[in-house]
């Protein structure tokens, strides 16, 4: 039968051409803005390399200390090493705990060997446990080890792409390179990390204990202010709330112990997930207001092109009385006929599921350097001489098919249940006797 | 005259014989008048805050920044970085900036200048008047006014600030501040007090207004200048500004002051890490702030609606177009000429067009007086009427809004409707 609704379906495609075309643009329209937004969420969620572990991986990247007795002193930042060795270095139940220096100013260079020449490269200063958290592939050579991090040995690590540009190839194991003129032994190289995930983007990656001001903090009453980020590598998701607790238990026994200040975590360690979401670093997630504005943009997206299809399924249905009128005449039930209306509908709106996933594919690559951070109030711009490079994976992969198609079935359903249902209401004879 | 209102009569009676199909059209025209409404609203604001004058000039300007050896270094001299030794290379390397050729003017600057990664603000009092401002800050020996081209709210121009003798504790403020304070009387010789009232300020210029964000409305700033350079303070917290000949093509000028620079600017412990253009510091600046997303988001959305109507009223009027054929057919044979029935159609449209917007504007005042207009920071002494002035806002968004939509309906209207004029009425009756 739905062969019979198939082949019919392709007949009215092919005798109205104009109208098939403002359909299936309407459509393809529609669902690319929803796609858009989809994978830009996608790249921002879901286990992308290296960040495969995501899913059950905590994020603490700031906590705030406020006076007891005074409600306006507040003071916010990321922790300190001692807060991290202290509270999260310690923790037994989790697999594994990293903790990444943040600094900030001019991004350091590279002296060549010609001394004339500076490559300017970003570099993250890290942890040995950073590379359990995150999932790199080495092409060449290996982490630094626990020793190396210990003990502040200039090690590095570099992106196949930096060891491209300084050595001519990828083999630099064993080699050195001069970075604000301080010497570091190369101890692996590893595949490019796209910009896309920010926890991990570097070219280059050393341990924080190289610096001489890991251990310095910001001034604060508490000492637990600082330029470390935490990431929590849970053994399996479900212990992420039990590791979350224990480790806001730990600072709010701090916070009672103390005389003048209080420490507030907001929720932190919280989900990746979550952590994408995340305005404010010293203010609770406000969760409603984000599923509002979310949930307003989809309706958007969906009401106004789902309002203008069922205005041309309702023209259209007027043009098909009289076939209609014919059909119940011979006996057609009515859930059969609004059936076929759905049907022949769906294969238009997949039609332009298409035209839309392949319009939000187009979007996203012209407008890869900017469109991941759209949705942001606070943004970073991107260092000079970087791109946003996405990988094949993270924009054709079955869930955002999935998500297409569950995005054509709801836009069908929106549009063409109430003009269909409206037009088959109408009275046989009133249809017999239509014109056209 | 006649005529109009039986053409109206016949519009209007048509527009109610076809309430079905008419009504999806007027459900989405009033869905998108409500929804345009608000992303109209902020491009409005914005765009009107852009056409304020900035207050200075960021065109050929541009930012140093210099880094010190780590200690650690084998490079590292330690002497070359004690008290004296620190400021003698410092000051060399500042002269080996200005040398370089095209350099017009050089100023080094300590934390605070627009735009800057981190700002600072606190209040000032004349008498019982108290103002709060933006600091910013220079060292006197630099031609600050020459490379920013702040302008004198006097005569508008930079020149003359530049000319003005400074002695400790002199302050530049801008015209927002002195109307606060002083109202119409000048401010130039007037003392202010800071915070802790034990600084005493002498103001010697005031400045036209300056907006610190283009989307932005001016802000009140004032100027410090330190006389001498401190030796403690750290190389992180000064930049060196320079200002380039007219016309200084950026990008090979980069090129060749790198490549110079690198090795002659390396003095002592200090060397060149960065220069970059203050344009591109802007555009970081605006970006960053979320202004340059909000743009391209709403103006996106913009685009979006209004193709949404385009493609259903120009869908739904094809339709009806060709439903109604034998009646355009009867109308030609009647006498109708192809403009009046093309004129019929697209009052047809218009009115349709004005009763959503009339409708949507309705629900959209009830949202305003729950939620208000899209805000920047409001300077109620600076800003426009257009922006500030709740009326003048609200009638100017809502005359863009009726006018986008209109167009969208009439183009949507006016090409199914040509088409479908184009038939010989001998067919169409014919078909009949």
């Amino acid at each position: 039968m739905y062969k019979q609704y198939l082949k019919q379906a392709w007949q009215l495609l092919k005798q109205n051409k104009l109208f098939s075309s403002i359909y299936i643009i309407g459509t393809g329209l529609a669902i690319s803005m929803v796609m858009i937004v989809a994978i830009v969420y996608y790249i921002k969620i879901a286990n992308i390399y290296p960040e495969t572990n995501r899913d059950r991986m905590l994020v603490a990247k700031s906590l705030s200390e406020r006076s007891k007795s005074n409600s306006s002193f507040t003071n916010s930042s990321s922790f300190s090493y001692s807060a991290v060795k202290e509270y999260f270095y310690s923790l037994k139940s989790a697999e594994a705990v990293a903790a990444v220096f943040s600094v900030y100013g001019s991004a350091p260079y590279i002296q060549l060997s010609d001394n004339k020449t500076r490559v300017p490269v970003q570099v993250k200063y890290t942890d040995d446990a950073y590379w359990k958290v995150f999932n790199f592939s080495f092409v060449d050579g290996k982490p630094y080890s626990q020793a190396d991090f210990i003990s502040g040995t200039h090690t590095m690590v570099i992106s196949e792409s930096l060891a491209k540009e300084i050595f001519g190839s990828v083999n630099a194991v064993g080699k050195t390179l001069s970075m604000d003129f301080t010497e570091y032994r190369i101890s692996g190289v590893v595949r490019d990390v796209s910009y896309a995930t920010p926890e991990t983007f570097a070219q280059a990656w050393v341990p924080y204990t190289c610096r001489d001001d890991y251990k310095a903090g910001f001034n604060g009453i508490s000492g637990l202010l600082g330029g470390m980020k935490v990431y929590i590598l849970c053994h399996s998701s479900s212990d992420a709330d039990k590791i979350s607790k224990e480790v806001s238990d730990k600072f709010q026994r701090y916070t009672n112990s103390q005389k003048k200040v209080r420490i507030e975590l907001t929720g932190q360690p919280e989900l990746y997930w979550k952590s994408v979401f995340r305005t404010w670093t010293n203010v609770p997630q406000n969760w409603t207001e984000v599923i509002k504005s979310y949930s307003l943009l989809l309706m958007l997206f969906l009401m106004v092109p789902a309002i203008n299809l069922s205005s041309m399924i309702s023209s259209r249905m007027n043009e098909r009385v009289s076939e209609i009128g014919v059909r119940k005449a011979f006996g057609a039930p009515r859930h059969s006929l609004l059936n076929q209306i759905l049907f022949e509908n769906l294969i238009l709106t997949c039609l332009g599921g298409i035209a839309g996933l392949l319009f939000s594919y187009i979007m996203i690559l012209l407008g890869h350097n900017w469109l991941l951070n759209i949705f942001e109030t606070w943004t970073s711009p991107l260092p000079e001489g970087v791109e946003v490079n996405f990988s094949p994976s993270m924009l054709i992969n079955p869930t955002i098919f999935m998500v297409t198609f569950i995005v054509c079935l709801v836009l069908n359903l929106l549009s063409a249940i109430l003009p269909a249902w409206i037009s088959l209401r109408k009275n046989i004879v009133d249809s017999l006797n239509a014109k056209n | 005259m006649l005529r109009i209102k039986v053409m109206f009569k016949q519009i209007l009676k048509q527009l109610w014989a076809q309430r079905r199909s008419n009504s999806w059209i007027l459900l989405e025209l009033i869905v998108v008048t409500a929804a345009i409404w608000w992303v109209i609203d902020p491009l409005y604001v914005i765009r009107c805050n852009q056409t304020i004058p900035q207050g200075f000039d960021c065109t050929d300007v541009y930012r140093i920044t210099l880094g010190e050896l780590p200690k650690k270094s084998p490079a590292y001299k330690a002497e070359e970085s004690d008290s004296v030794n620190a400021l003698v290379n410092f000051n060399r390397i500042v002269d080996r900036i200005k040398q370089y050729p095209g350099v017009e003017a050089s100023v080094v600057i300590r934390y605070y200048y627009p735009f800057s990664d981190s700002n600072s603000s606190s209040s000032y009092h004349y008498k019982s008047i108290e103002a709060n401002a933006w600091n910013m800050g220079y060292y006197s020996a630099g031609d600050y006014f020459q490379v920013f081209r702040y302008t004198s709210a006097a005569d508008h121009s930079w020149q003359s600030l530049a000319k003005i003798k400074i002695n400790a504790n002199d302050v530049f403020i801008t015209k927002d501040i002195e109307k606060k304070m002083f109202g119409n009387k000048s401010a130039l010789g007037k003392k202010l007090t800071g915070d802790d009232s034990t600084n005493v300020y002498t103001v010697v210029g005031v400045l036209d207004y300056v907006k610190l964000i283009s989307s932005g409305q001016p802000q009140p700033i004032i100027i410090s200048p330190e006389m001498k350079m401190n030796q403690t303070s750290s190389i992180n917290e000064v930049k060196i500004f320079i200002r380039m000949k007219k016309g200084t093509a950026e990008k090979p000028f980069l090129e060749a002051f790198k490549k110079q620079m690198f090795s002659d600017l390396s003095i002592g412990n200090y060397y060149l890490t960065e220069i970059n253009s203050y344009d591109r510091i802007k555009t970081d600046y605006e970006y960053s702030r979320g202004i340059t997303n909000i743009l391209r988001i709403k103006t996106g959305l913009c685009i979006f609606f209004l193709v949404n109507i385009l493609l259903g009223v120009v869908g739904t009027f094809w339709l009806k177009c060709r439903a109604r054929r034998d009646e355009i057919g009867l109308r030609m044979v009647l006498g109708s000429t192809r403009e009046e029935l093309h004129k019929f159609f697209i009052t047809e449209g218009w009115l349709l067009t004005t009763l959503a917007f009339i409708i949507g504007i309705i629900i959209n005042l009830q949202f305003i007086y729950f939620n208000g207009f899209y805000q920047t920071d409001q300077n109620n002494e600076t800003g426009i009427p257009w922006v500030n002035n709740a009326f003048f806002h609200f009638t100017a968004v809502s005359i863009i809004v009726y006018v986008l939509l209109l167009v969208t309906v009439l183009l949507a209207t006016w090409l199914p409707v040509s088409a479908a004029c184009k038939v010989s009425p001998v067919d169409v009756l014919r078909d009949e």
